[in-house]
C-alpha cells in the first residue's frame, strides 16, 4: 500500500467502521485471512455492481477513467472488464509498481472486511 | 477442618493441572503444524544434509498419499511423501531464506480420528537482496494413524477473485 502506508509502519484498524456505515469507494480497509492476526491492507475501488478494468495501468470503473492521486508508480496493467458481484467489493493496493501477477487484488466478500484504517 | 480444606484444594489443583498439561489431540495437531512450519523454513545457512533432513521430516508429517489443491493453478493432485519431499526441496532452493509460520489456527473434530484445520500461512523471507512477506489462507485435513496426526490434504483458499 505504498506510498500511503510504508512497509513496517503502524496503522490502527477501526473495527466498528462498518457497523455505522457501508463500504465506500476509496476506503482503506483490512481484510482477514483465516483470522485477525494476519490481514491484507487494501483500498476499495469497486462496489457491488460496478465494472472494473485496467488499460495500460489506468483503472476504469464503470467505463470511466478513475483519478487516483494516491498511485505514484504505475505498471502497464491490462485487465479485461469484470463486474463486482453482489455482497462483494473490489480491492486494489496503491503500490502498482509491481507486475500484476505479484499483486494480490480482486473482489472479496464484504463479510471479510474487518474494518477501516486510521489514519 | 482447615487442614482438610487445604488437602482437598491441593488435590483439586493437582488434578486440574494434570488435565491441563495432558497432551490433547488439539495440542498434538498444533505441535505438528509448528513442526511443519519449522521443517519448511530455511535460514540460508542450512547445509545440504540439514536441508534434505528437513524436507524428509516435513513429508513424514503427511500421509502416504496427500491431496494438494490450488484452484488458480488448476492443481488438484495426490502426492506421495517422496513427491512432497522433492517439492519442498525445490521450494527451499527458490526461497533459501524464508520463515513459514501458521497463525489463526482453528481446528474442528467432525470425527474422533479426523480433524479439519483452517489457518493462515505467513511467509517472511528474502530473495535477491529484497525482503518479502506473503500470506495465504489454507484449509487442511488431518487423520489419526497409530496415534499420530498426519496431514492428508491441503487446499489453498482463494477468497480474493481477480
Amino acid at each position: 500500500m505504498e506510498p500511503a502506508y510504508k512497509d513496517g509502519s503502524f496503522a490502527l484498524c477501526w473495527r466498528l467502521q462498518y457497523f455505522f456505515s457501508i463500504p465506500k469507494r476509496g476506503d482503506i480497509v483490512t481484510v482477514r485471512f483465516a483470522g485477525k492476526k494476519v490481514m491484507l491492507l487494501k483500498r476499495i475501488l469497486g462496489l457491488p455492481g460496478d465494472t472494473i478494468a485496467f488499460r495500460a495501468g489506468q483503472l476504469y470503473v464503470n467505463k470511466h477513467k478513475l483519478n487516483e492521486p494516491y498511485v505514484v508508480h504505475r505498471s502497464p496493467w491490462n485487465l479485461p472488464e469484470r463486474t463486482v458481484k453482489a455482497g462483494h467489493v473490489y480491492l486494489i493496493g496503491d503500490n502498482r509498481g509491481t507486475t500484476m501477477k505479484m499483486h494480490k487484488f480482486g473482489q472479496v466478500e464484504i463479510s471479510r472486511l474487518i474494518g477501516g484504517v486510521i489514519p | 477442618m482447615n487442614r482438610k480444606i487445604v488437602i482437598l484444594f491441593t488435590i483439586l489443583c493437582a488434578t486440574a493441572l494434570f488435565f491441563f498439561l495432558l497432551p490433547s489431540d488439539e495440542k498434538k495437531i498444533r505441535h505438528n503444524l509448528e513442526l511443519l512450519a519449522e521443517y519448511s523454513s530455511s535460514t540460508g545457512e542450512d547445509g545440504t544434509l540439514s536441508t534434505l533432513s528437513k524436507a524428509r521430516n516435513a513429508a513424514n508429517r503427511c500421509t502416504e498419499s496427500c491431496t494438494i489443491e490450488f484452484k488458480s493453478f488448476n492443481l488438484k493432485q495426490q502426492f506421495s511423501r517422496n513427491d512432497i519431499s522433492d517439492h519442498i526441496l525445490m521450494l527451499k532452493k527458490m526461497l533459501p531464506d524464508t520463515r513459514f509460520t501458521f497463525n489463526d489456527i482453528q481446528i474442528n473434530f467432525p470425527e474422533e480420528d479426523k480433524a479439519f484445520i483452517n489457518t493462515t500461512l505467513s511467509l517472511n523471507g528474502k530473495t535477491k537482496n529484497q525482503r518479502f512477506t506473503d500470506a495465504y489462507e489454507l484449509k487442511s485435513s488431518v487423520v489419526k494413524i497409530d496415534g499420530d496426526w498426519l496431514f492428508s490434504s491441503f487446499t489453498l483458499v482463494e477468497f480474493i477473485e481477480r
